[in-house]
């Protein structure tokens, strides 16, 4: 035994820049990791393109997160007005017509690839949109029925997966609650400049009206895309998307009604897309569109969903190419900015920090251990990219002006190598660190209607073997059904003052 | 389900070895009318068929086939495998076990393994391989199926440890009941289309010419077709793994004992192996020749083997390396004709399964070869081979071994970029980094890292927040859980033989 294993030195101080869902998330997840460590968390400047601060809802993989943080899912039902999305239903994508329904998970392991292919071998080609099979979660978001599954592995339930949202400041103060119950400090004060270190890493960062300043072993920059820390480091460069993304405006109306659903929608407009994120506090709108068309368009679109006062975003679509520089860590839209679609921007930031936390440094950071972050942080963000891209791959609304504007995009390497496999062998390449399982994007292109042919050897299973597969789909289908209370039942037991 | 009455694609296999017949039949079950699979081997070619070892992905592939286990068994010879003991690697006298398996449990996010090394530093844990189900068993040479739920008794794997010259054979018959055509011959031309390089075909010595579409080259070092015929570049690797060498020597199993994993055991100039199979063991060094003669390597192998030998030392000659492109026009590689890693950790099976298995995924339906298919096959391939690569060099860099030439050599040789990074994580932060993708994963890498004494001199600070009173606790009843797991499970042996339908007639 020629070395000491010993453990490092533990941070002293962590300084967290940003007071949003993010901010406090990160500080909380902190704390709990490094008990000892004294865990601040302060303001920074307003940002409207703070969509992972600024939009509540996330992806499925928030949910094992929160678990692993003692953030419950019913405190989040019953405290800040979460509902569970099944699926995203995408309209207008490949038609004007189109409608195609995704969801999460990797559904029966059992039918596999091998369905998949077959699902589309046996789709007719004018009948696209008449899927006569249906996943569970599509039959349950259809009948609007649903509970979470309660762990027994062999109820019908137990397959589905599912992202919640939420509204947003009821989150916030019950992630403030528990930040609190920590031992989290909190100065309500912005960050006015740094101090650097000789080596060049942060020091501490000075308040604003002559509030001090906070001295800490490792900086985390939740600000959003101004970049509060990151900003102020040098060798902190963007890898922009510009090329590869259409939308660079956004606006995010305030609340609507209450909506009561499982499913949200994701809809192509001539001029940008519109996601309607369902809530039980008030629907969430968000338009997406190029700056170059205007926001008059948007505005009419979200005036026309009945949204009115919207917050108008501008993006600089982009990831940094290394988000842990010296001693700061930027996570969430402060590491990769880009048009929000459907809880990917919290999601990210959700990834990044659990990937923070398994490669947590100790006082001192070492490079390496730096280098692998980043090494996987830059995964995170290249297949996160294409999965955005995926969006855009197969308009079907020729002549209008955003499919005017997706025409001039330029497709990555690997975008290029997972749509060409996806069409041709109804394979999806597996990626590592994707904001997604293989089946789920491979569910997704073939909800935007891009169609996929079957592998060779999904052509090889027998008529009978397919039969049976197309059988056991509509029998989990069914029995998902059977087995789930009305939704809004469900909920009106849950909570603590029936609703009205 | 038909191609719709299409001409089906005829692929042709050439070479009749393990890697031949494993592709000849996984084309042909998996891809059923589409296609048309003929074989061409010859028996005046031998085969070389030392791997007798597998890892458990072959599982998957045997039972995806829709071959029986206790078959399969009886007709290799086949016993149970937990993992490789690695012996005089890092040292001699050392020993360890690497496990299909992982050691401990992640705790609050953080791998077992920081907990073990800063518990160990206390004097609070015993040996890392006191935490490991698979070690356990395999160590008191009992065996039993994992467990199918998430208690301990399902923390491990298993392969086979088979005679790989029946395994050919056996494949042999399962192909042609699956409509496999078998043509005996040696090639002696093959001919190409002038235009686009295709091969289009295979001259007989016995004079028949074999047309085809497509061309699996499973005609081991030699690659006549990928090498040969359309010209796959080689990529060397013998100065990393210089072992290109290996004199094999069967022989009686000296003990009742059967144990239920394969030993590698380091010597002067490379490395030897032990499998117990149920009636016989397999042998064999596998050695550098720029270190030893194949005579000296011939003398310390029968030197060193416990039972009556059953055959004289047999040579076989390697290199280390692979083809850069293993999909080359119409003809794809499988097996040595690709490439060759020395079986340190028994994966010349799995590479050969890996690239069927890919060649199935990306197969050309409509028999037109698209540039973007082999690219892929390619880029799968060869991150494969790069990663395994990896790891086996790090078995011999990883020593302090001073006393011959060829452990010198591993020692201080420059290793590739991508281990030298992978071995400095390690080094200042007890880190793994992360694939998910490939062969071997973070375990894998702890069990060799550790088996060879190189610790980190960092590792994760937050181990020092626990009370380490309450660690040494969780261990000790850690490691008293795994041993009563382990008293529950049959004797290796008499679980082999508690089926008769999976033992080969004794011979």
């Amino acid at each position: 035994m020629n070395h000491a294993a010993q453990p490092r030195e533990l941070p002293h101080a962590i300084l967290v820049v940003g007071d949003g869902q993010v901010g406090i998330l990160t500080a909380i997840a902190l704390r709990q990791a490094l008990p000892t460590t004294t865990v601040t968390v302060i303001p920074s400047p307003a940002d409207h393109a703070a969509f992972a601060d600024r939009i509540g809802t996330a992806m499925p993989f928030t949910n094992r997160l929160h678990d692993r943080l003692g953030i419950s899912e019913m405190d989040l039902v019953q405290r800040a007005g979460a509902s569970h999305r099944l699926v995203t239903r995408y309209r207008g994508w490949a038609s004007e017509t189109h409608e195609g329904i995704s969801g999460y998970g990797s559904g029966n392991p059992a039918l596999g690839n091998a369905f998949t292919g077959h699902f589309e071998a046996v789709r007719s080609p004018g009948r696209a949109a008449e899927a006569r099979i249906l996943t569970p979660a599509a039959a349950l978001a259809a009948t609007g029925r649903f509970c979470p599954p309660d762990g027994d592995p062999n109820s019908p339930l137990a397959t589905i997966d599912y992202a919640l949202r939420w509204n947003v400041e009821a989150y916030r103060n019950l992630l403030i609650a528990k930040a609190m119950q920590l031992g989290i400090q909190y100065a309500p004060k912005l960050p006015a400049d740094v101090q650097y270190s000789a080596r060049g890493d942060i020091a501490a960062v000075i308040l604003d009206d002559h509030a001090g300043a906070i001295a800490a072993d490792l900086f985390i920059d939740c600000s959003g895309p101004m970049r509060w820390l990151m900003s102020r480091m040098a060798g902190a460069t963007l890898d922009s998307w510009r090329e590869n993304l259409p939308c660079d405006r956004v606006l995010i109306a305030a609340p609507g009604e209450p909506v009561l659903a499982l499913e949200d929608r994701m809809t192509l407009t001539p001029h940008g897309w519109l996601n309607e994120i369902g809530g039980r506090d008030g629907v969430q709108r968000i338009f997406a569109f190029p700056a170059s068309l205007g926001s008059a368009d948007a505005e009419a679109h979200l005036i026309g969903a009945g949204a009115s006062a919207a917050i108008a975003a501008a993006i600089h679509p982009g990831a940094l190419v290394r988000p842990f520089v010296g001693n700061v860590v930027a996570l969430g839209d402060a590491a990769a900015s880009f048009e929000p679609i459907g809880g990917t921007n919290l999601d990210l930031a959700h990834r990044q920090l659990s990937l923070l936390l398994e490669l947590l440094p100790g006082r001192n950071v070492e490079p390496r251990e730096r280098e692998e972050y980043n090494r996987r942080a830059e995964l995170m963000a290249s297949s996160l990219r294409d999965w955005l891209t995926s969006h855009y791959a197969a308009l079907g609304m020729p002549g209008t002006p955003f499919t005017a504007r997706v025409s001039q995009l330029t497709y990555s390497p690997s975008f290029n190598l997972l749509i060409d496999m996806h069409r041709r062998h109804g394979r999806m390449p597996f990626f590592e660190e994707a904001p997604v399982l293989p089946s789920e994007w491979s569910a997704m292109l073939l909800a935007l209607g891009i169609s996929s042919s079957p592998s060779a050897h999904a052509l090889a299973q027998s008529a009978e073997r397919n039969r049976s597969l197309t059988q056991q789909a509509e029998n989990a289908a069914r029995a998902a059904v059977d087995a789930a209370p009305p939704y809004g039942e469900w909920l009106e037991s849950v909570l603590p003052q029936p609703g009205v | 389900m038909s191609n719709g009455g299409a001409k089906p694609i005829h692929v042709i296999v050439l070479g009749g070895g393990t890697a031949g017949w494993m592709a000849a039949t996984g084309v042909a079950v998996m891809l059923g009318e589409q296609v048309r699979v003929t074989l061409v081997e010859s028996e005046d070619i031998g085969i070389v068929g030392v791997g007798e070892a597998t890892l458990p992905h072959l599982r998957s592939f045997v039972e995806s086939l829709g071959i029986n286990e206790s078959d399969f068994m009886r007709e290799t010879h086949a016993t149970y495998k937990l993992g490789i003991d690695f012996r005089d690697f890092g040292k001699i006298g050392d020993s360890y076990i690497h496990p299909f398996g992982s050691f401990g449990e992640e705790l609050a996010g953080i791998s077992f393994h920081h907990y073990w090394l800063a518990a160990q530093q206390r004097g609070d844990a015993g040996p890392i391989s006191d935490y490991s189900m698979g070690v356990a068993a395999a160590v008191a040479n009992r065996f039993r199926p994992p467990a199918n739920d998430h208690t301990l008794g399902s923390a491990y794997g298993y392969a086979y440890q088979f005679d790989a010259t029946l395994f050919g054979p056996y494949m042999r018959t399962f192909a042609i009941s699956k409509g496999v055509e078998r043509i005996e011959g040696k090639v002696i031309e093959v001919q190409k289309d002038t235009e686009t390089g295709n091969v289009t075909t295979l001259l007989l010595d016995n004079g028949q010419c074999i047309n085809g579409d497509l061309f699996v080259d499973c005609s081991g070092f030699r690659s006549m077709l990928l090498g040969e015929a359309v010209g796959a570049e080689w990529e060397d690797w013998s100065h990393w793994l210089p072992c290109d060498r290996a004199v094999a020597m069967p022989c009686a199993a000296a003990s009742e004992i059967i144990e239920p994993y394969t030993r590698a055991i380091a010597m002067p100039a490379g490395w030897r192996w032990r499998i117990p199979l149920q009636h016989r063991v397999g042998n064999g060094y596998v050695y550098a020749s720029s270190f030893i003669d194949d005579e000296k390597a011939a003398d310390a192998i029968v030197a060193a083997v416990e039972g009556t030998s059953l055959a004289d030392p047999r040579i076989l000659k390697f290199r280390a390396g692979r083809r850069k492109n293993s999909f080359v026009k119409n003809v794809i590689g499988v097996g040595l004709a690709s490439g060759f890693l020395e079986p340190l950790e028994s994966t010349s099976i799995y590479l050969a399964q890996m690239a069927i298995t890919y060649l199935i995924e990306l197969f050309p339906k409509d028999g037109k070869i698209e540039n973007a298919d082999r690219a892929e096959f390619n880029r799968l391939v060869d991150m494969e081979y790069d990663r395994i690569r990896d790891f086996l060099i790090l078995h011999y860099h990883a020593t302090t071994r001073d006393d011959s030439p060829f452990w010198d050599h591993v020692r201080t040789m420059q290793v590739p970029d991508s281990l030298a990074g992978k071995i400095e994580l390690w080094k200042r932060t007890g880190r793994i980094a992360k694939y998910s993708e490939g062969l071997f994963y973070d375990a894998s890498w702890i069990a060799v890292f550790l088996g060879q004494n190189i610790l980190p001199n960092g590792i994760d600070p937050r181990v020092s927040v626990p009370d380490p009173g309450g660690m040494a606790r969780a261990l000790s009843s850690l490691k008293h859980a795994i041993d009563m797991e382990v008293a529950t499970m049959p004797d290796h042996r008499a679980y082999l033989h508690s089926r008769s339908e999976r033992l080969a007639p004794q011979l």
